[in-house]
């Protein structure tokens, strides 16, 4: 056997276990309601008991459920699946090893009001605190809660799985945004698919810059170098055919990050493309704007005959400096500032704003305009108004 | 209608640039031909604008489709007619103009340059329709840039109150900003007769082309085609500036002035030692450091003193080396005081006598000088880990390193320095003043270097070319 067949081996060899410690995942199910998931212990709740659906809890006052792990294997994530009858705020707890025995972390997770079992699934290695291991958890609810806990299912996944996520992570493209003009943040790797799919999602995004992969690999080959130069005292032709190999790797991730980021301009276009160009008008969204743009599009023309219109908006920023540039010289008067003698109002996306009986527009039930008539409605609570 | 207005709008600034730019060259034509297009696009454009500015507030000239055209029309004639009765023609030149040549590469190579430049065109096509059939979206595209070139349309004059203040955007104080891109977009429409956001927007991505060329041009006299291709891949492959060239901002528009001004004074460098043919590229360098105070407020405090410096040592080194006369020298001195006083002394003035602040949209007075935590690790994540410019400042900084002495004691130095001082004096800005919130929040930041990137691409080219000569000499 040559010695590289025997590289080849050992490596294989070596490689082994990880190839046979496929992901695992621990389920605890409430639904079975003979054999409930491990010995729970309740503090504080009013009911916490076992129904077909699952486990059921309803409370008035602050209490928690907690058992102690016996994980064989490391958890990364975790998905709950529920129904809640209003929305409310559970909290995720653990004991993180090393830390005061008493001491848990606590993870305030947010339930929708649902009938239906739904999944939240929750990526816990990106927080700092959050124990792979950990000896105990507990789920903790807030007065008035009244949620079925179906399953709670922990995940860990193994160093290949990790990669190949990594891998796919590196082609999880950011939206166009605000920001975009300032800085843009790159490939991110992850390492479970809750993750991944929610990269961007977060501010900063979840994950490491893939940078630190070629900054890795160029370091280690550059010290190999430098040991085999200085050490060896190798000729000059042999280190120069390494350093071109070297330079050759270093321009292969620069046009693997050029591909990555080029595509990311053409995945904007691509958003654009779909919700955008290719939409029927009252379909058009522009990126995080909606149909802002298209709304002011189709008042602009009733805007061209006014000096001042009233302007409302879920916020000032970013719609007031827009609809002052696309309308000018028609100009939005801020909220509450000279609005007395301005006859016509521009409403986006203020469903608390209505017409009374007195053909007033009303916000959280009081007057503020004197009477009219909503001349164009794009849809509710986007429309424009006029007074008599 | 748009694309004729486009046409209209983009032609005549840049054959006025071109005369202008070959009335420099006098008789002897120093540039590539298309290089000398891009270099009259980019001078002529911000010229043309200054002069609108200087007839609108001087003598009340609006800013009507005649306003603009009638001046930009009887400067081209006057210029056409100086170049037909002084300049020699192209066949009486005393040395050929330079022409583009290629050499021959392998295959591979060729197939290498096809996939990265249809990539490159890819990138660009989807650029252009992101640039010109999106709405607008970005701040200070609605806020400043394309709000002040709509002003200047509607009210067919320079006005400095945009009648709303936005307290969350903070427009105000965007009027002490050069009116140069706006009244740009200004002239676009005024030629099309109405504002269109496409036809205003679409100049961006040529000042982004222009970059390009002129980065594939100084590498291509310095270096020869194939690291000139090198450069202008590593400068087209930046993420972050590819952004700048399909957003309507104003940093690419700073970054090919910033390059023109800095890069022809190094190329009068290098030459000046070997070749008469130098001087012309110092008049550029003048006429594009007089442009580019007029482009945003920063490079008053920010470039232009860096850049006197390196012209005082380069001149200064010339002349101690005597390859430069008294004479040269005291031209060269009167071309850059001359073209930065024409432009300076109305500009300034102008914000003086109207209270305009000097900073950018905010007075520079009243900053005060202390630590500011966080600012190195926020540079370094933007520089270094993030996804605007690959890998250009590793590369930079290792070659930095590693050819210090042809970085430093080169003609590379007029480079270098510049690009060294700028860079030094924004982080200076960010560590100790309350501007760090644009390290902070990554506002400011890397737009601030976006403006010497260019730069630093010819820098690095450079120094990976020397780099490469080295071993193969070792």
């Amino acid at each position: 056997m040559t010695t590289r067949s025997r590289t080849i081996v050992l490596l294989a060899l070596l490689l082994l276990p990880f190839s046979v410690s496929a992901k695992q995942e621990t389920v605890w199910s409430f639904v079975d309601s003979v054999n409930p998931p491990g010995d729970w212990e309740g503090k504080g709740l009013d009911s916490a008991q076992m129904t077909d659906v699952g486990l059921l809890v309803q409370t008035e006052h602050e209490g928690q459920l907690a058992r102690d792990t016996k994980w064989a294997h490391g958890v990364d994530t975790l998905r709950v699946t529920y129904a809640s009858e209003t929305p409310t705020t559970m909290q995720f707890r653990w004991h993180a090893r090393g830390t005061p025995p008493s001491h848990m972390v606590v993870l305030p997770v947010g339930l929708e009001q649902t009938s239906i079992p739904l999944t939240l699934d929750l990526d816990l290695t990106q927080f700092d605190q959050w124990d792979r291991h950990t000896p105990r958890v507990a789920l903790a609810f807030e007065p008035g809660a009244t949620v079925v806990v179906r399953a709670l299912a922990f995940t860990g996944y193994n160093v290949f799985e990790k990669a190949r996520t990594a891998w796919s992570s590196l082609w999880e493209f950011d939206d166009l945004r605000a920001y975009s003009i300032n800085f843009l943040w790159g490939p991110q790797m992850t390492y479970n698919p809750i993750a991944r799919a929610e990269i961007f999602r977060h501010f900063p995004p979840l994950g490491n810059s893939f940078n630190w992969v070629a900054y890795a690999v160029l370091a280690v080959l550059l010290a190999v170098l430098f040991v085999r130069y200085c050490l060896a005292h190798r000729n000059m032709g042999a280190v120069r055919r390494e350093i071109a190999a070297i330079c050759a790797i270093f321009a292969v991730f620069w046009v693997f990050l050029d591909v990555r980021m080029g595509l990311e301009i053409m995945k904007y276009l691509r958003d654009d493309y779909v919700a955008y160009f290719s939409q029927p008008p009252e379909r058009k969204e522009f990126r995080d704007r909606g149909h802002f743009h298209t709304f002011v599009g189709s008042v602009d023309p009733l805007l061209k005959a006014e000096r001042r219109y009233v302007f409302l908006a879920p916020s000032a920023w970013p719609f007031l400096g827009l609809i002052r540039y696309l309308t000018y010289p028609s100009l939005p008067t801020m909220p509450g500032e000279g609005q007395k003698d301005v006859r016509t109002w521009v409403v986006f996306e203020r469903p608390d704003i209505a017409v009374n009986a007195d053909g007033r527009l009303t916000e959280d039930g009081n007057p503020i305009s004197l009477p009219g008539e909503v001349i164009h409605e794009f849809e509710p609570g986007t429309f424009l108004f006029r007074t008599n | 209608m748009l694309a004729a207005a486009f046409l209209i709008g983009i032609s005549l600034p840049t054959a006025i640039g071109w005369l202008i730019v070959r009335t420099m060259e006098g008789g002897t034509p120093v540039l590539f031909r298309t290089e000398r297009w891009a270099l009259g696009f980019v001078l002529g454009t911000t010229a043309t604008m200054f002069l609108a500015f200087v007839l609108n507030v001087t003598f009340g000239v609006p800013f009507t489709r005649w306003g603009f055209l009638l001046p930009q029309i009887i400067i081209l004639a006057g210029l056409a007619l100086f170049q037909w009765k002084y300049l020699p023609s192209a066949s009486r030149l005393p040395l050929p103009a330079p022409q583009l040549t290629l050499p021959h590469f392998s295959l591979l190579i060729k197939s290498l340059i096809a996939i990265l430049s249809i990539w490159f065109l890819l990138k660009l096509a989807a650029g252009a329709v992101l640039l010109t059939a999106t709405p607008v979206y970005q701040d200070d595209v609605f806020n400043n840039w394309n709000m002040r070139g709509k002003l200047f349309f509607v009210h067919q004059e320079l006005v400095l109150d945009i009648p709303l203040g936005n307290e969350t955007t903070a427009a105000e104080g965007v009027s002490s900003y050069p009116p140069a891109l706006p009244l740009m977009k200004t002239f676009l429409a005024t030629v099309a007769g109405r504002w269109d956001d496409g036809l205003v927007n679409s100049i961006h991505i040529l000042w982004y082309l222009a970059t390009l060329v002129l980065v594939f041009s100084l590498l291509r006299r310095l270096l020869g085609a194939g690291w000139a291709l090198v450069g202008t891949y590593i400068l087209a492959s930046l993420p972050l500036f590819l952004m700048h060239g399909i957003v309507p901002y104003a940093d690419a528009f700073v970054a090919v002035h910033v390059l023109a001004a800095v890069g022809y004074l190094f190329t009068m460098l290098q030459l000046h030692q070997t070749n008469a043919r130098a001087l012309p590229f110092l008049r550029f360098s003048a006429l594009a450091t007089g442009l580019l105070l007029f482009t945003k407020n920063e490079t008053l405090l920010l470039h232009l003193p860096p850049l006197l410096l390196v012209l005082a040592c380069a001149i200064g080194y010339l002349r101690w080396r005597g390859t430069m006369s008294a004479k040269d020298v005291l031209c060269a001195l009167a071309w850059y005081a001359g073209c930065i006083a024409v432009i300076a002394i109305p500009w300034l003035l102008f914000k003086w006598s109207h209270g305009l602040p000097f900073g950018n949209a905010k007075p520079i007075g009243g900053l005060m000088l202390a630590w500011q935590e966080n600012v190195l690790l926020s540079i370094a994540i933007n520089t270094f880990l993030e996804g605007n410019w690959l890998f250009l400042f590793p590369l930079l900084f290792c070659l930095l390193a590693v050819r210090r002495r042809r970085a430093l004691a080169s003609p590379l130095l007029v480079c270098t320095a510049f690009f060294l001082m700028v860079y030094a004096g924004q982080i200076a800005l960010f560590l100790f003043t309350g501007l760090s919130t644009e390290v902070l929040r990554q506002t400011g930041y890397a737009r601030g270097l976006l403006q010497i990137v260019p730069l630093a691409v010819v820098i690095a080219t450079a120094l990976l070319a020397d780099t490469v000569d080295a071993i193969k000499k070792d």
